[in-house]
């Protein structure tokens, strides 16, 4: 009987199932743009914030908004009783939806994705609720057939319960998270925004909703849905002031849209009045909008030319620092080629004094000669070092690749340091994994240099104990290790001590090293594409350099 | 594999696209709600039984 019956009098004129002569004109010019814009701003969010818990709860709110909208349009345009039913009927879960998303979303906007799943769990149990009440009298308990209406339930009285409860809760949660951020300004202020503005809208919406119930005066609900405005602007403002969607040009990006779809609606108005609303709140919106650009255009060049400035200064400064480092190398390998010629001529006649050559020398001549000769011979390697130093920044240093025997170069290193070990009191030894042969191809000269530096600091950074010289084969490479029970080091001298002019716990003790050594051992390494490094469990508890080729 | 956040929600969504469809088959097609031709306050009950 009422299944095909239709509300009033006039036929319905659109789709066969809408009249729109019953709607107020200005429903449509209220409802039809914040639903675009909600849908429009909620999009940008859950793209631009790359599909983040919070952008998708905000999300939530706007489709639910949209839905809960289209609803109240349908219930005002619909021509069939039966569509007119379902969508009073529906209203219920669009409503709910919206409250349950807003609980969700300032939780997670201020505490995080730190969700309690108790809440969760009531949340979900309402809807579920709601969900079953929806096609039953506890929801819309008859259908007024002449006023062409629903008439609410019994279930009615919980969900406006709930949103009052919501409304609280919300309330609570953001002056609980005002409260806990006591050092963070930025996010007290973004907390503010957000807890008032969905406050407002959520107090616009129940009691709107609720007014219009009692009065049954259902136009009061076309204001409700303003709620949505200020808290759409508030979410905009918060956004473009404190980028806490991790946006810059969102807001005017919203704007933009919401003047195109006031703009737009314009055309299809007769009423002047109406257009006069419509004019005063796009010139709002364009006065809001203008300002921003303009505010953020000004900072954008403020930037731009502040880092361009930057940017040439750091380029001068830059070239600065090249030219000042060439003319180091330069002076490093002309100073050092000055001095090694002299030098190899005091270490050539001290040699030649001290095996008497020019006569006999006595006891106290021969110790004054020899320190002569021990410290030409230490200037002439740190000599050396720098030559080298110099070689391999100005991309001059040769290698000479051939394949050698380690095993045999390594055993001749001991044997000669060995000596001086003793001297000191270190017990030195020599050990192979029995995996032979170790043969490499390198430059042996220079590689020599390398493992005779490494062991050389071990007995020099070595009171007292033993130093043990491994030589063995991990996978397809050659490790070459030096470990003794010397002083050790510290995890930031580890960092820094294979750097130019570096000097570790040792360097305190040992003021006569030149602190290139490591530098040199790493690059010459590094040339044989090999790798250099050191272990210690701490300080005075000895360590271990490796060389892996 | 679907996480179980997600499986939850897809899971939400099918039973609130379940509820809307049955709501719309009780009302829409059965009819099945109670109607009040006001002002007399005469119950019509257009359930089919």
């Amino acid at each position: 009987m009422l299944l095909n019956s239709i509300c009033g009098t006039e036929a319905p004129s659109f789709l066969g199932i809408f009249d729109f002569s019953t709607a107020p004109t200005l429903l449509f010019y209220s409802y039809i743009p914040i639903l675009i814009i909600s849908i429009i701003l909620s999009s940008i969010i859950l793209v631009k914030d790359n599909y983040s818990v919070r952008s998708k709860l905000f999300f939530g709110i706007a489709m639910s908004f949209a839905l809960w909208i289209l609803n109240v349009l349908v219930q005002w345009v619909s021509s069939y009783h039966v569509g007119l039913m379902f969508a009073w009927q529906l209203t219920v879960l669009f409503e709910i939806s919206i409250f349950i998303f807003s609980i969700a979303y300032i939780r997670t906007f201020i505490n995080g994705n730190n969700v309690s799943w108790v809440i969760n769990g009531i949340l979900l149990i309402v809807y579920i609720a709601t969900l079953i009440a929806v096609p039953t009298i506890y929801n819309i308990q008859s259908y007024d057939s002449v006023y062409c209406e629903g008439s609410l339930g019994i279930f009615w009285y919980f969900v406006y319960g709930f949103e009052i409860l919501t409304l609280l809760w919300v309330l609570i949660i953001g002056i609980k998270g005002y409260i806990t951020n006591k050092q963070d300004y930025n996010k007290r202020r973004q907390i503010t925004l957000m807890t008032t503005g969905l406050t407002l809208f959520l107090l616009a919406f129940s009691v709107s909703n609720i007014y219009g119930e009692i009065t049954q005066n259902y136009e009061v609900n076309l204001v409700g849905p303003l709620g949505m405005v200020v808290f759409l602007g508030l979410v905009t403002y918060t956004i473009v002031r404190y980028k806490s969607f991790n946006m810059r040009l969102f807001g005017s990006q919203a704007l933009v849209y919401s003047l195109w779809v006031l703009v737009l609606s314009l055309i299809f108005i007769n009423k002047i009045d109406v257009v006069h609303v419509i004019v005063l709140i796009t010139l709002v919106l364009l006065i809001i909008l203008g300002i921003i650009l303009i505010r953020s255009i000004k900072n954008e060049i403020t930037q731009k030319e502040r880092l361009q400035k930057i940017s040439l200064e750091l380029y001068d400064a830059n070239e600065k620092l090249k030219g000042l480092d060439k003319l180091k190398t330069e002076f490093l390998s002309l100073a050092s080629h000055q001095l090694r010629s002299p030098l190899t001529a005091i270490k050539g006649y001290t040699s030649m004094l001290l095996e008497g050559s020019f006569g006999e020398v006595t006891g106290v001549q021969k110790d004054t000669i020899d320190k002569v000769f021990q410290s030409s011979k230490h200037l002439a390697k740190v000599v050396e070092d720098l030559l080298n130093v110099t070689k391999i920044e100005q991309g001059g240093m040769v290698y000479q690749m051939a394949p050698f025997d380690m095993e045999k170069t390594a055993k001749e290193i001991v044997d000669d340091l060995r000596i001086t070990a003793e001297k000191k009191g270190l017990v030195m030894d020599f050990k192979t994994d029995n995996q032979a042969p170790y043969t490499l191809n390198g430059d042996m000269e220079k590689l020599r240099q390398v493992f005779l530096n490494l062991i050389d600091n071990s007995i020099k950074y070595t009171k007292g104990g033993s130093i043990s010289v491994i030589l063995g084969k991990n996978k397809d490479k050659i490790r070459f290790s030096v470990t003794d029970t010397g002083m050790g080091m510290t995890e930031e001298t580890k960092q820094s001590l294979f750097q130019k002019f570096a000097r570790g716990e040792g360097g305190k003790v040992n003021a006569g090293g030149s602190g290139l050594g490591l530098y040199l051992a790493k690059e010459i390494v590094g040339a044989h594409k090999g790798k250099v490094w050191v272990e210690s469990p701490g300080v005075g508890k000895g360590s271990t350099f490796i060389v892996e080729l | 594999m679907i996480k179980k956040t997600k499986l939850f929600f897809i899971v939400l969504v099918i039973t609130t696209l379940a509820g809307i469809s049955f709501t719309f088959y009780k009302t829409v097609i059965k009819g099945d709600f109670v109607v009040i031709d006001s002002p007399e306050e005469e119950i019509v009950d257009t359930s089919i039984e």
